[in-house]
């Protein structure tokens, strides 16, 4: 896989990055099973007796997406690496590791801007529902802020993935609970304080009120933006200090190419 | 050697695949966590759109969900023996293929039902009371639609041995499928009427519609029990006749081994 070195140019996918993206199965499957949610919540909010907004119904499913596509990317990108032979040249080399795998997710930021697209789709042709931006400019804003919360998290996520053994589990038991407390689509007002206060320690849930807030054209408290860039800097730190003590352990314990 | 000794060894391989994968902690906290998340999720998005009526429906609907979710990964499990190495050893072995396959997948329904029935009975948190003799009758219900969807995966699994990357996809898109067809979230006769005629295919339809009955207090639902029945049967038929073909191909074109 071609690098572009260092510098903002390093973070811009390559065709080949894209291809190579674009033909994993956890990408593949993300894609596909987006339509179908997408027509899901659609469905519901076609027979709506509350007046539920449907772009709630074409954001959810994009974040989703965008979710479990990285955490696919997490659990796999440092066994692939490993697979390959090329994980003890990665490490030996001046290359951050953490750097490494945080640009390697960040190419999945793409799938998100897929499936939103797919779900804006569905929604449009589908069920005649045109959902507009009100705000482009904070929706923006918000939605890069988001996903690098999301890449940082994964990021995090993927050192813990190497040391466990049934990576597979902890993959599965972090979307669900991660969508509901996320408020990826009902907003954590609308959910008990049982759910809700946990939920405000997850950026996710500052992150999808902005952007509902940017599709609807809606004011935002500052205090929203402040903890969507805390929490998701927290993750990114965290990360980092997490990597740097699993890969220094597996150096001294020289299980670096031992799964788990 | 008898079918039904090959069917109860299989059995047994099923009991330690799931060993494998889960010990009590991790099934409870990795697996039944995140499925109480997931009904948790679209119960509230049913409240988001339908009130307390549109959570009490998405709540029974997502609870029935998690058997039909765990049932159809006997596909990525039946295409386990591929990737094992052990299909063309099956082949050549004497006696059917299919008591094999029956069996080696049935920690899914073990679980499946287990995971159903358990977060059924949390039901009143959701605005469903369940007695304690309506819970009896939905767990053998649940039990029926489990075993019906599992010939679904059975007969996907068989198709998916020629293409085993696409295990995940395919299991994945199918319970999606059912989930926007099937009335899990919104009833049947909301979808479109192509989609209705295909959701009578599925045992999950009539399971649903069986359990929705019995909580609701009304009388036995016979029809639907009926018509559980014979998709169940009919699904059982299919997947024998399926592994047939697929087995006679495999055995003309030496592609039992062939994994791409």
């Amino acid at each position: 896989m071609s690098d572009r070195g260092r510098g903002p140019a390093a973070w811009v996918p390559t065709r080949a990055q894209l291809r190579h993206l674009f033909a994993r199965p956890d990408s593949l499957q993300a894609l596909l099973t987006t339509p179908l949610l997408t027509a899901v919540f659609l469905t519901l909010a076609d027979t709506s007796s509350t007046g539920g907004p449907a772009s709630y119904a074409v954001l959810a499913p994009a974040l989703m997406a965008l979710w479990t596509s990285l955490l696919g990317a997490a659990g796999s990108t440092i066994t692939e690496e490993r697979n390959n032979g090329t994980l003890e040249l990665v490490v030996a080399s001046p290359a951050n590791l953490f750097l490494f795998v945080l640009r390697r997710l960040s190419l999945s930021a793409v799938i998100g801007a897929v499936a939103l697209a797919e779900a804006w789709v569905v929604a449009a042709v589908g069920f005649g529902q045109v959902v507009r931006i009100e705000a482009p400019l904070p929706f923006l804003a918000a939605a890069v802020l988001t996903v690098a919360g999301m890449v940082s998290t994964a990021g995090a996520l993927a050192s813990v993935f190497v040391l466990v053994p049934s990576a597979r589990i902890l993959q599965n038991a972090l979307n669900y609970p991660f969508f509901l407390l996320g408020g990826v689509l009902v907003p954590l007002a609308l959910l008990p304080d049982a759910l809700a206060a946990p939920g405000r320690l997850v950026f996710l849930s500052y992150g999808s009120d902005l952007l509902r807030a940017g599709i609807a054209g809606a004011p935002t408290r500052p205090l929203t933006w402040v903890m969507l860039v805390l929490l998701g800097a927290g993750a990114l730190a965290g990360g980092a200090v997490a990597f740097r003590r699993v890969v220094d352990r597996a150096r001294v314990e020289g299980t670096l190419l031992r799964n788990g | 050697m008898s079918s039904l000794v090959v069917l109860r060894r299989a059995c047994v391989t099923a009991a330690a695949d799931m060993g494998t994968l889960y010990t009590w902690r991790t099934w409870l906290l990795g697996w039944f966590a995140r499925m109480v998340a997931q009904v948790t999720f679209f119960a509230f998005a049913g409240e988001l759109y339908g009130g307390a009526a549109g959570k009490a429906y998405a709540f029974v609907g997502a609870a029935l969900m998690a058997c039909v979710i765990e049932a159809m990964m006997a596909v990525a499990s039946t295409v386990w023996e591929k990737l094992e190495g052990t299909l063309p050893l099956l082949l050549a072995a004497p006696g059917s293929l299919y008591p094999v396959f029956l069996g080696r997948s049935t920690q899914w329904l073990a679980s499946g039902v287990l995971t159903s029935s358990l977060i059924l009975a949390g039901g009143r948190a959701f605005g469903v009371p369940v007695t304690p003799a309506a819970w009896a009758a939905c767990v053998g219900l649940i039990a029926l639609t489990a075993v019906g969807t599992y010939f679904v995966a059975l007969t996907l699994g068989f198709v998916v041995l020629h293409f085993p990357g696409a295990r995940n996809i395919v299991s994945n898109v199918a319970y999606m499928f059912m989930i926007l067809v099937c009335g899990v979230v919104t009833p049947v006769a909301a979808g479109a009427a192509p989609l209705q005629v295909a959701a009578q295919a599925f045992p999950l339809t009539h399971g649903l519609a069986a359990t929705r009955t019995v909580l609701a207090g009304s009388g036995p639902p016979w029809s639907d029990v009926l018509l559980l029945a014979l998709t169940l049967l009919a699904w059982a038929a299919v997947s024998v006749l399926t592994l047939r073909v697929v087995v006679r191909l495999a055995r003309e074109r030496g592609t039992a081994a062939k994994l791409l």
